[in-house]
């Protein structure tokens, strides 16, 4: 007779007692739970002891649940450790739930709108607590993810373990290392700041040389000629559904492929042609439970802590100014890991570097394995593909290389040097007079030739440089440039940087030793930086350099017999000058010198 | 491999590791919360500092022609780096003490008048008494024998400094500045904050500041068509707050400023008590021929009044931009004939109109203003006038208006 009308826990405590009907009971809430195993068998497993039943319990999980029916019961000992895999596959699945998990976080504070995201991001900055961190983690997850899987990749060639069965395995691989990347490309453009803007910018440029396609394809990726509204949407719509659909069915697909087919052992311990993975001899099984579980659990602990530990102390994700088609910075570069496509574009034919050789690298990629019929799997029995492989890598840092903005872009000297001395935090770098302590930044007007080699410098270079100008008529021209540059001044009298301003005097140091660097092209030149205040914590600074103008063909001066630069005369005879210029803003708070 | 062997093959290890760095995360992220609100303040602040560098350049290329280099104001528009916009009342600290002297002096007064009156003072129980004694001691203590005497004496040279302070202030007040009325939120009766006052004159601009500044101020918004994005404007905003970012307004500041806002006058009509040409108003063009020798009579008859009387041409120019509105039309040439070179143009090209024989440059203008309808100016339509001027000005207002216009005697724009 129960003692409720239905049959429940307290008929067991009323026929075992208190204490029996409640172990029993916990028994069996932990039996089904794990699908299998009793409280008995979870502490035996932790304590490393041997089932102590037979069949043995801990396979019941694996056969029974659905988390661990994905898993294999037992691997061979031969891959369980560092080598042969370093864990890269293991890895880059942890980064698939890694990303995920902390990209919908952020998709609570996010709005894929031009108008709002940028906004969206100061307020995760400055409003949402963790919002930084979270932000940290997904941007370090995403590049460390895109290396993680392309190493993985590496690692598979080299171990040979693309080779049969498992061609199939390698070509989903090779499918979810192009939606990683794609995935991040797509990540970057979503802050909508001028890092983001440009890289994708330059990234999408790319699509429209398709062949035949290649404006459809364009207009398709963009929504539009340009990248707006529709561009963000789409990006978004693609970093957030698409291509994390598609990662997901193809890891499922990869990894079940991965445990049909055995993981792969060390090349030595697998005879050519030959595999041996599945058949795993009795005294080498290692089981999920208790080893490849807690093996598991200490590297999700050991990497989510190294990752927590780098976004603290030594990685922010970057953010630089509001996204500005109008304004295109200087130095602008694809993402790290679509370099290799910039440079090689700068081999030559758009379609043709940016869109075929990459498409015919990424499809023999893919067929390798149905091309590479060689059984073997020793590393001195694979010459040619070895060396096939190290050519391509080669090619790869060498594209990569040249994809930097520093490769084959011809800048004008002066516009380099004015970018040096003044550009917005980027990359985490900047300009060098953003960061001289703002008390140092003292009002007056002051010149590189106080710090030019030579006889006249000092106090006297100074005294020089004014008679100078005055004589020549240049200060005249100088008030004139600064007046287009909206910034009247009645004089202009230089003098020497005060002794208190030491930072001040470091980075007229550096600036007149970047004009000296290109004395061929910038000859006879010299720089000042005129400081002026603006409010009560805001200063001007305008950073101007002049020179006289040489002959240049194609980017470079050119020289005389003596191996000197050409000057250019205006038809009176007189030397022709330029000037250029550049001003910006420093508030005492932006905490530039921190 | 010694880690291998140690940490990868023994399960104690991997176990007492991985809860180490499971705990080790968690303090971490602890100590990242603990210091979040500071990060996010750090960040709040340093953003906007940026933000007030990049408002700058913006302001230097797009605003300085209008508001000044540094803020200060032209002949185009206000002054925003101004005492008057952050709604700072110089007079504050003195009418604070003026206050507190004349509350004394009531009570004071009050007190006296207490003890004085036998009915007063028999009404009082014994502790109401002796806290007035109290008081009055208190006072005497403090201001002496005679305090009232002493009292006036310093509520004497308090409203003596404040007037002297609004003397100094005398070349702001000439450029449009009122120390009684100085807070320009208040004179808008903007019910928000400054920032979004800022924000949205930005956004919109003000088309209607034509009728009070020689052109109006273009809508910076990509939102309502202009150049600026959204957070460009709050950037230029951000920068224009930072002008009264901790600042301790001087004199100087004040004085510094070389215009001030301008206030829209009502435009609603004004209740004249003698209007100059009530009998002639709304005389619509069909009805000008029949009624021709009434207006010629009223015409007579304010011009006659006006001969006695001065204009104020100053006066007349803010009739015309304000509260008139004659300006909103008079500008371009498309609606109405412009207000450049208007007495040139009646001088030189109306009254050569055979029509107008006999017609001075005054009494064609006063007639034109009284009755718009009576010689319409080819290629502008009738009725568009208003008729009602008749009403709504007296002889000195109209004589006002004409010595404004009589001052338009520069090029004619549209002679050729």
């Amino acid at each position: 007779m129960s003692v409720l009308p239905f049959p429940s826990f307290l008929d067991d405590v009323k026929e075992k007692g208190l204490r029996k009907a409640v172990f029993e009971g916990a028994d069996e809430v932990v039996e089904r739970l794990t699908a299998g195993l009793n409280v008995q068998d979870v502490r035996d497993a932790l304590r490393g002891e041997d089932p102590t039943r037979r069949p043995n319990p801990r396979l019941q999980p694996h056969a029974d649940g659905f988390w661990l029916h994905m898993r294999p019961s037992y691997y061979n000992r031969q891959v369980t450790g560092l080598y042969p895999s370093f864990r890269l596959g293991w890895l880059s699945t942890y980064f698939v739930f890694f990303e995920t998990i902390t990209g919908i976080i952020l998709m609570f504070w996010y709005t894929p709108s031009p108008e709002i995201a940028y906004g969206n991001m100061l307020s995760m900055l400055n409003n949402v607590p963790f919002g930084q961190f979270t932000r940290d983690l997904h941007r370090l997850g995403a590049e460390a993810m895109v290396l993680i899987v392309f190493l993985h990749m590496l690692r598979t060639f080299y171990t040979g373990s693309y080779k049969k069965p498992r061609q199939f395995t390698w070509f989903t691989g090779v499918l979810l290392l192009i939606f990683t990347g794609f995935l991040s490309f797509t990540g970057y453009l979503l802050p909508w700041d001028q890092l983001a803007l440009w890289a994708v910018t330059i990234g999408a440029s790319m699509a429209e040389a398709t062949p035949l396609v290649g404006e459809q394809v364009n207009l398709l990726v963009r929504g539009g000629p340009e990248m707006g509204a529709n561009g963000l949407l789409r990006f978004y719509m693609a970093h957030v559904l698409l291509l994390p659909v598609l990662l997901f069915i193809f890891t499922g697909v990869h990894y079940y492929k991965v445990v049909i087919h055995g993981h792969s052992l060390p090349p030595r311990e697998e005879n050519p042609g030959e595999d041996t993975a599945k058949r795993v001899p009795l005294d080498r099984r290692v089981y999920f439970i208790p080893d490849v579980l807690t093996s598991e659990l200490m590297w999700f602990g050991v990497t989510s802590f190294i990752l927590i530990v780098l976004c603290i102390w030594f990685y922010h994700a970057p953010l630089e100014s509001h996204a500005d088609p109008q304004v295109t910075p200087l130095g602008t570069t694809a993402p790290w890991y679509f370099l290799w496509i910039q440079g090689a574009l700068k081999l030559g034919d758009k379609t043709f570097w940016g869109v075929i050789f990459p498409g015919i690298l990424l499809g023999f990629l893919m067929v390798v394995p149905y091309i590479d019929l060689n059984p073997a799997r020793r590393f001195a029995q694979r010459r040619l593909a070895f060396s096939i492989s190290f050519l391509m890598l080669t090619a790869l840092v060498v594209t990569s290389y040249m994809g930097l903005a520093e490769f084959g872009v011809a800048t004008a000297p002066d516009q380099e040097i004015l970018n040096e001395l003044t550009f917005e935090p980027a990359h985490n770098h900047m300009g060098l007079l953003r960061p001289v302590n703002f008390d140092q930044l003292a009002t007056g007007a002051f010149t590189t030739r106080e710090f030019a080699g030579g006889a006249e410098h000092g106090p006297s270079g100074v005294a020089a440089f004014n008679d100078m100008l005055q004589q020549n008529g240049e200060m005249e021209h100088l008030l004139e440039h600064l007046e287009t540059q909206f910034l009247s001044l009645p004089t202009l009298r230089f003098t020497p940087v005060p002794a208190n301003a030491p930072e001040l005097v470091h980075v007229l140091e550096e600036f007149a030793h970047l004009l000296e660097a290109e004395q061929v092209e910038l000859l006879d030149s010299w720089g000042v930086v005129i400081i002026t205040p603006n409010q009560g914590n805001l200063k001007r600074l305008d950073v101007v350099i002049n020179w006289q103008e040489v002959e240049i063909v194609g980017g470079t001066p050119v020289l005389d017999d003596s191996g000197n630069p050409i000057p250019v005369f205006n038809d009176d005879g007189a030397p022709v000058r330029r000037t250029s210029s550049v001003h910006i803003f420093i508030n005492e708070q932006s905490g530039y010198f921190n | 491999m010694d880690l291998q062997r140690l940490l990868i093959d023994r399960m104690e290890n991997r176990i007492l590791v991985g809860l180490t760095m499971v705990l080790a995360s968690m303090v971490l992220v602890g100590w990242v919360a603990i210091n979040e609100t500071g990060r996010m303040a750090s960040f709040q602040q340093q953003h906007l500092a940026r933000s007030v560098e990049k408002g700058a350049e913006l302001f230097s290329s797009s605003c300085a022609t209008c508001h000044g280099n540094s803020g200060e104001g032209s002949a185009r528009a206000p002054g925003l780096n101004n005492p008057q916009l952050f709604g700072h009342d110089y007079l504050a600290p003195l009418d604070t003490q003026i206050a507190a002297v004349e509350t004394r002096i009531a009570r004071f007064e009050s007190l006296t008048a207490t003890m004085v009156d036998e009915e007063a003072r028999s009404q009082l129980s014994e502790e109401e008494f002796t806290a007035v004694q109290a008081d009055l001691a208190a006072i005497i203590e403090q201001f002496g024998e005679d305090p009232l005497t002493s009292l006036n004496g310093e509520l004497t040279t308090l409203v003596t400094n404040r007037a002297n302070l609004i003397l100094q202030m005398q070349s702001a007040i000439d450029r449009g500045y009122d120390p009684e009325d100085p807070s320009r939120m208040n004179n808008v009766g903007w019910g928000s904050t400054l920032e979004t006052f800022v924000l949205t004159t930005l956004v919109s601009g003000r088309p209607v500041s034509t009728n009070y500044w020689p052109e109006p101020m273009a809508a910076w918004s990509q939102t309502a068509g202009g150049p600026l994005r959204d957070d460009q404007l709050q950037d230029l905003a951000n920068y224009v707050l930072n002008w009264g970012h901790e600042r301790n307004w001087t004199l100087e500041d004040l004085l510094r400023v070389q215009q001030f806002a301008k206030e829209p006058v009502e435009g609603a009509v004004q209740i004249v008590e003698n209007p100059v040409a009530a009998e002639i108003i709304d005389i619509q063009f069909a009805d000008v021929t029949g009624r021709r020798d009434e207006i010629d009579a009223v015409v007579a008859r304010a011009l006659d009044e006006m001969a006695e009387l001065t204009g104020d041409p100053n006066n007349g120019q803010s009739l015309y931009n304000g509260s008139l509105a004659c300006s909103a039309c008079h500008n371009l040439a498309t609606v109405a004939p412009p207000t450049e070179g208007t007495f040139t143009r009646v001088q030189d090209t109306r009254l050569a109109d055979p029509n107008l024989a006999g017609y001075s440059a005054e009494h064609y203008i006063v007639e034109s203003i009284l009755a718009p309808n009576a010689h319409v100016v080819e290629g502008y339509p009738a009725n568009n006038m208003p008729q009602n001027f008749g009403e709504r000005l007296d002889a000195q207002l109209l004589a006002d208006l004409v010595a404004y216009l009589s001052s338009q005697d520069g090029a004619d724009p549209l002679a050729n």
